[in-house]
């Protein structure tokens, strides 16, 4: 019989190890691209170009992949540890907005931020930001016009407060809500929409909310746009 | 410009950081083990090494402190750059002494902009009162 910590560290090294083999040909794979994109090789007609951004695109969905998965058997085989500590959220939001700016600017959609200064909760600041990134990165990506905010509420003497990430896009029905929390399951598609699920940045957010005994709270009308509200705790 | 020293056992991946550093007006020089770091440091010792934590031959963590340890290039900041990107690593990286963190996959714009904000960081502190702390990363 092998004792459970020994599986544990087995799988822990297993994750590691994949994890690693993934990331290192993807390094290549995003790196070369952007360097023909930087046109360091030479120069590129609109097409080559256009192409590109496909490779790129592509890639940079198999990374978040990666990283969801990996977390993912963590988090369900109870390998993912989270310290509490006192979390500036408005660091956080910071954060993850300069790294989804590009991904909005690209489709020509507004990022909008209004965090209350001095908002701090009592949380784990890598879980909220992964959370945070899945979120607002399925907003933009759900998104073809308008735009997408991200607003603090700190709500009075309840002891908690929230983030909500509100978008512009196209939506989905109350019925679809348990839905939208399995692994790479989408909101019914409008015709013509042939964007893929939203992988398993929900599912991880939603397990990862669950380890910090907190929840997220979804809102959508077809057509009218989503607003997921991430609930924060404001003390020990 | 700045001489910079890639460390990684990954043809690919100097290849690819050689691109990026000459297309920015550096120096890349390349060593594919940790004992070749070694020498190429103390041979001639560059501003700045990039080094790759889990190699054949010498690993990361190994090549560090026998740079650290040199008289020659024991003042020369070094970044871990790896596809190890889990949180222990980091926290491993730090405690051993790294100057920072940078994990695989890179944005190769973003990664050069913080690469050369470092580089000025240090010039404008000098190497003799280089910062034990770690920046932050892209993560």
């Amino acid at each position: 019989m092998i004792g459970k910590d020994v599986r544990a560290e087995r799988l822990d090294r297993l994750l590691a190890g994949a994890g690693h083999s993934l990331r290192t040909p993807l390094n290549s794979v995003l790196g070369f691209t952007e360097v023909l994109l930087m046109e360091l090789p030479g120069s590129l007609n609109e097409e080559q170009r256009r192409l590109l951004h496909n490779v790129r695109s592509g890639a940079l969905q198999m990374d978040m992949t990666i990283d969801d998965l990996l977390d993912l058997v963590r988090i369900e085989t109870g390998m993912m540890e989270l310290r509490l500590e006192s979390v500036d959220i408005g660091a956080v939001v910071d954060d993850v907005r300069s790294e989804l700016q590009p991904s909005a600017d690209e489709k020509g959609l507004s990022l909008e931020v209004e965090i209350p200064p001095g908002m701090t909760c009592f949380t784990n600041g890598r879980a909220i930001s992964r959370i945070l990134v899945n979120l607002i990165g399925n907003a933009i990506s759900f998104t073809d016009a308008g735009g997408v905010q991200i607003l603090g509420v700190v709500s009075d003497g309840v002891g908690a407060a929230r983030v909500d990430i509100i978008d512009t896009g196209i939506g989905f029905p109350e019925s679809e809500h348990a839905r939208l929390f399995e692994p790479f399951e989408r909101g019914p598609a409008p015709e013509g929409d042939t964007r893929g699920g939203a992988g398993l940045g929900l599912q991880v957010s939603c397990r990862l909310a669950d380890l910090l005994g907190t929840e997220i709270v979804v809102q959508g009308r077809p057509g009218r746009g989503s607003r997921f509200s991430l609930i924060l705790p404001r003390r020990e | 410009m700045a001489d910079v020293l890639v460390v990684d056992d990954t043809e690919a991946a100097l290849d690819l950081l050689g691109y990026l550093l000459r297309a920015r007006g550096h120096v890349a020089m390349l060593a594919r083990n940790g004992e070749e770091a070694v020498a190429a440091a103390l041979g001639s010792p560059p501003d700045l090494i990039l080094m790759d934590l889990h190699m054949p031959v010498m690993d990361g963590y190994e090549a560090l402190a026998a740079i650290r340890g040199s008289d020659e290039a024991g003042a020369c900041p070094i970044l871990a750059l790896t596809a190890f990107g889990e949180v222990g690593e980091r926290e491993k990286a730090v405690a051993a002494g790294f100057d920072g963190f940078f994990s695989k996959p890179i944005t190769p714009e973003t990664f050069m902009d913080q690469l050369e904000a470092f580089l000025d960081g240090e010039d404008r502190r000098g190497a003799s009162t280089r910062a034990s702390s770690v920046r932050p990363s892209d993560g």
